[in-house]
C-alpha cells in the first residue's frame, strides 16, 4: 500500500442521540467531504452495531477506500471494535484513525447549550485533524511473542487463591506471592463470614472440592503446580507478556517447615511479648509466633524485627528446626502472565469519634476478631477496658467511606458487616441493645437482605444520623452527641462503639504500582483497563487484576473476580502466543549517529547499542516515544505517531485559522 | 467555516468577545486523555475551543510539536500527562516535564511566552482537567491572540 494515494473514508457516528443531540452530524458529514483526500463521507446512527460496521466494509469495497475514519465516541473504547472492522475489509488496522466527538465533543459540551453551534464546528475540527493525520499513516505489521504456561499471583488472599487454584486444575503453573508469613488474607481475621456464616479461613475455594476447602488442609502448598513464596515482596519487575521478570524478596521464617513437628516449645521459652497484629493488638504475641490458629504454611515464624536473639528457642527445638542466622532470600523468576489480587487495608480512624483515644472504641474489624472463636476473649463479647459484657453497643457506619475528608468511594461491605455482627451479638446476647448510626443503608448483594430483616427482627435499632461528638464517661463507656436527619439531637450513653471503617488500598499498593507501572484511580485503587467491558484487565497487556485491590469487594465477588481473571490470564497461555503489533520505536540506522540518547532514556531497555547504531527490540519497546524527542539526529521514530504524522494532526486541526483571515 | 464566521449573529447577541482563543492540548493516552474523556462523560464542561491531540504518551511530545502548533496559529498550547510516578511509560512525565519547562522559557525569549502550560493528572481526575483547561482559556483570553496567527499565511511553508 505503500506510496497508494490515500483514499479517505469518513463515518460520522450520531450514537443514537448521544452525539446527534449536540452535534449536527449530517453536517459534519457533508463538510468532511470536501476535505483532501477523501473519497467518501456520511453517517450512521450506530456505527459500533454489527450494520454500522457492515457499512463501513461496504464503503470500503464501493469507493476503493484505503484510509478509515470513524468519528464517534472514545477510541479507548472502540478502537479495537473498528481495527477488526477494516482488517475483515483488507485494510490494514493502522490505516484506521478514530475521532473522538462523543465524550470530547457532545458529552462535554452537552450543558453549554449556547454552544451547541461552535461543537459541531469543533467536531469538523477534530475530524479534519484526523483525515490530514490519516493521509500520513502507515501500513504496520506484527510478530508473535512466546506465552509460557507460568503466571504470577500476587496476593494470597481470596482472590488470588481462587486464581492460582483455578490456573493450577487447568495445568498451568503458579507462583503464588504473599507479604505476610501465612496465606488467606483478610477473610482470615474475619472470623465467620457472610453469607454462609461459615468459617473465614475456610472460604478461599478449591474448584468442586468441599473438603479441600479449608486452608489447614495445605492443598496450596501439595500442588506440584503451585510455588507458595510467603513473607515475599516483588521488587523488581519487568519484561511484557509471555516475557515478565520478576525479582522477589523473601524475609527469613527463621523456622523449618518441613522438619517442625508443631510441639510449641518455642514459643512457651521466647521471652518477647509484642502486640498481635492479627488480633488488632487485643492480646500479645512471642518474636516466634504462629500467625494465627490455622495459619499455613503450618509451622512458627520469627519475627525478626524484634526477636532479640537471645537463642532460648534455637536451645530448646528438638528438631534443630530454628535457625536465627537465616538470610533473606532473593529469587528471580520468569513468568506469562500476572494476577494482582493485592487486596486492601482498613482504614484506622485515628481522631475520629473518640478512636485511639478511648480504648472501647473499636473497629468492626477487631469486632469480628473478639466474635472469632479462636479470639483472646474465645469468642465472647467483651468490652476492651474491662472485659465485661457490654449491655450497650453503638455502630457507626461510613467511617472514612464517603466522606470527602477521607474516601470518596463507598466501602460496599460495612453494611453487611454491621449487620451480620448486630445479629450475631442479638442472637447470642439478647439483652444487649445494639444500635446502628448510618447515612444510607446499602445492601445489595445476594442473601443480603435477609441478615437485615433478621436484625430488624431481632431489635436491632437503626437511626439515620450524624455523630457529632463523643465523650468517655467514668466507667469508660461513650457518650455520644447524636445529631438525627429528622433534625432533633440527643445524647446517646453506649458501652462499645463500633466503628465501620473504610477499606482502602493496601499498604505498599502505590509502590507496586510504580515498580509494575499499574495505573491507580483517586482513592489509590488499581485502575481495570474498563470498568464494564474489561475489569480483569490493565492496560498493560498480561497483567490482570483480582479482588479488592481495585474497588472494595465481598468475598463472593473477589472468589469470582479471581477465577476470572484465572480465565483471561489462561487466554494466552493456551493459545501459546500472543500477537504483538510492532507500532513501536523504529531506527533508519542510515541517520543515527551513535550518541545513545535513546538508550539512555528508554525505561524499557528496548535500546541497544551495536556497530555505533541504536538498535531497538520490537517486543520490549511500548511505544512511548521517549526516544524519538531526545534523538538530535530524528533518526529513531514511533511507527503509528511519526513526527510527520503528528505534525500533519496540528496542521489540519488549525488549518482554518488561516482560512477564516480571508 | 471557522468558528467567528459561523456564528457572528450568536456571538454578539450573547455579547461574547469577538477573540476566542483556539487552544491545543497534547494528551497521552493513558492519563490525561481518560480524563479528559471521563470529564465528558460525566457532562463537565470546559472550553469548546479546547481540543486535543492523542498521544501515546506525554514524553512523546517534542518541543517542536508545540511550535508547530504555535506557528499554526493556536493561541495555546497544553501539554498534559500521567502524574508523578504514575506515567504508564515510567519516565515519560519526567522528560516531559523537563522538555516543556525549558521550552516555556524560550518562549518568553521569542515574546510568546506565557502560551504554555504543563500539568499532571490521572485518568480519574476529571475535574483537574475541566479546572486545567478552563483557568488556561482565561489566561489566554486575558494574553490575546498569537501574534504570529497574523502572518499565518506568510509564515506557512511547504
Amino acid at each position: 500500500m505503500k506510496n497508494e494515494e490515500p483514499r479517505i473514508g469518513v463515518f460520522v457516528c450520531k450514537c443514537g442521540t448521544n452525539i446527534a443531540k449536540v452535534v449536527d452530524v449530517p453536517a459534519v458529514a457533508e463538510y468532511a467531504k470536501d476535505l483532501p483526500h477523501v473519497a467518501y463521507a456520511g453517517w450512521q446512527l450506530f456505527t459500533c452495531s454489527e450494520e454500522g460496521q457492515n457499512i463501513i466494509k461496504k464503503h470500503i469495497k464501493k469507493h476503493k477506500l484505503n484510509r478509515v475514519i470513524v468519528a464517534s465516541c472514545s477510541p479507548k473504547l472502540h478502537e479495537p471494535t473498528f481495527r477488526r472492522t477494516v482488517i475483515d475489509a483488507g485494510i490494514n488496522p493502522f490505516f484506521f484513525e478514530m475521532v473522538n466527538i462523543r465524550e470530547q465533543v457532545s458529552w462535554a459540551h452537552m450543558k453549554q447549550k449556547d454552544d451547541y453551534g461552535e461543537a459541531t464546528e469543533k467536531a469538523k475540527d477534530l475530524i479534519r485533524a484526523g483525515v490530514y493525520r490519516a493521509a500520513e499513516l502507515e501500513s504496520i505489521g506484527s510478530t508473535t511473542q512466546k506465552v509460557p504456561p507460568v503466571c504470577m499471583v500476587i496476593g494470597a488472599g481470596i482472590a488470588g487463591i481462587a486464581a492460582t487454584t483455578l490456573l493450577a486444575d487447568n495445568g498451568y503453573e503458579v507462583h503464588l506471592v504473599e507479604r505476610s508469613p501465612a496465606l488467606g488474607g483478610k477473610s482470615a481475621q474475619l472470623g465467620f463470614v457472610f453469607m454462609t456464616d461459615t468459617c473465614g479461613v475456610c472460604v478461599p475455594p478449591r474448584h468442586g472440592e468441599m473438603a479441600r476447602k479449608c486452608l489447614s488442609k495445605r492443598i496450596l502448598l501439595n500442588d506440584p503446580k503451585i510455588n507458595v513464596y510467603t513473607q515475599t515482596e516483588v521488587t523488581q519487575f519487568s519484561g511484557y507478556i509471555g516475557n515478565f521478570q520478576a525479582r522477589l524478596h523473601s524475609k527469613p521464617r527463621g523456622v523449618n517447615i518441613d522438619t517442625c513437628t508443631l510441639c510449641g516449645k518455642c514459643m512457651e521459652v521466647c521471652p518477647v511479648e509484642v502486640p498481635n497484629e492479627h488480633n488488632y493488638g487485643l492480646d500479645n504475641r512471642k518474636a516466634i509466633f504462629y500467625p494465627y490458629s490455622q495459619a499455613v504454611p503450618r509451622a512458627p515464624v520469627i519475627d525478626f524485627d524484634t526477636c532479640t536473639k537471645c537463642g532460648k528457642c534455637q536451645q530448646i527445638c528438638p528438631v534443630n528446626a530454628i535457625h536465627l542466622d537465616q538470610q533473606p532470600k532473593e529469587t528471580e523468576i520468569n513468568v506469562g502472565t500476572v494476577i494482582v489480587a493485592t487486596g486492601f487495608d482498613v482504614f484506622k480512624p485515628e481522631g475520629l469519634y473518640g478512636y485511639g483515644e478511648y480504648p472501647n472504641v473499636i473497629s468492626q474489624f477487631m469486632l469480628a476478631r473478639i466474635l472469632d472463636p479462636m479470639s483472646p476473649t474465645d469468642g465472647q463479647l467483651r468490652r476492651i477496658s474491662d472485659k465485661r459484657l457490654p449491655k450497650r453497643v453503638g455502630m457507626i457506619q461510613c467511617v472514612g467511606s464517603r466522606d470527602p475528608n477521607y474516601y470518596s468511594h463507598c466501602s460496599r461491605v460495612c453494611c453487611q458487616v454491621a449487620m451480620k455482627h448486630a445479629v450475631y451479638i442479638k442472637e447470642h446476647w439478647p439483652d444487649t441493645q445494639v444500635t446502628v448510626f448510618y447515612k444510607d443503608i446499602r445492601l445489595q448483594g445476594k442473601e443480603y437482605e435477609r441478615y437485615y430483616l433478621d436484625a430488624q427482627r431481632l431489635g436491632v435499632e437503626f437511626h439515620r444520623a450524624d455523630i457529632t461528638d463523643v465523650k468517655e464517661d467514668n466507667n469508660k463507656s461513650l457518650n455520644l452527641t447524636v445529631d438525627h436527619h429528622n433534625g432533633t439531637q440527643e445524647q446517646f450513653p453506649v458501652d462499645l462503639l463500633v466503628l465501620s471503617a473504610a477499606m482502602i488500598p493496601a499498604r505498599g499498593a502505590k509502590e507496586l504500582a510504580r515498580t509494575m507501572n499499574l495505573e491507580v484511580d483517586l482513592d489509590g485503587f488499581f485502575r481495570e483497563y474498563h470498568l464494564k467491558l474489561a475489569p480483569v484487565d490493565t492496560t498493560t497487556n498480561g497483567i490482570f487484576l483480582a479482588g479488592a485491590c481495585s474497588s472494595p469487594r465481598d468475598i463472593a465477588e473477589a472468589s469470582f473476580m479471581g477465577a476470572a481473571a484465572a480465565s483471561h490470564a489462561a487466554i494466552p497461555m493456551s493459545k501459546g502466543e500472543v500477537e504483538v503489533d510492532l507500532a513501536k520505536s523504529i531506527v533508519d540506522e542510515s541517520l543515527c549517529i551513535g550518541c545513545a540518547n535513546c538508550y539512555a532514556v528508554c525505561p524499557y531497555s528496548a535500546i541497544y547499542m551495536e556497530g555505533g547504531v541504536a538498535k531497538t527490540i520490537e517486543v520490549a519497546c511500548k511505544g512511548c516515544g521517549i526516544c524519538v524527542v531526545e534523538c538530535p539526529a530524528e533518526a529513531i521514530q514511533l511507527r503509528h505517531y511519526r513526527d510527520k504524522q503528528i505534525y500533519s494532526q496540528i496542521e489540519g486541526l488549525l488549518a482554518n485559522i488561516g482560512a477564516s483571515k480571508k | 467555516m471557522s468558528k467567528t464566521k459561523t456564528s457572528p449573529a450568536k456571538a454578539s447577541a450573547k455579547s461574547k468577545p469577538s477573540f476566542q482563543p483556539r487552544i491545543v492540548s497534547f494528551c497521552c493516552h493513558y492519563c490525561s486523555y481518560g480524563a479528559a474523556d471521563l470529564a465528558g462523560t460525566s457532562k463537565m464542561p470546559y472550553p469548546v475551543n479546547v481540543e486535543i491531540i492523542r498521544v501515546p504518551c506525554s514524553g512523546r511530545v517534542d518541543p517542536l510539536h508545540v511550535l508547530e502548533a504555535l506557528r499554526e496559529g493556536a493561541d495555546g498550547v497544553m501539554v498534559t500527562g500521567c502524574l508523578k510516578d504514575q506515567c504508564h511509560f515510567v519516565t515519560g512525565n519526567y522528560h516531559a516535564e523537563k522538555r516543556m519547562q525549558k521550552l516555556a522559557k524560550d518562549l518568553e525569549d521569542i515574546g510568546l511566552g506565557g502560551r504554555l502550560v504543563f500539568e499532571l493528572m490521572s485518568a480519574g481526575m476529571a475535574g483537574k482537567w475541566v479546572e486545567t483547561a478552563s483557568s488556561f482559556y482565561e489566561h489566554i483570553l486575558q494574553l490575546g491572540p498569537n501574534p504570529l496567527k497574523k502572518m499565518k499565511p506568510e509564515v506557512k511553508c511547504e
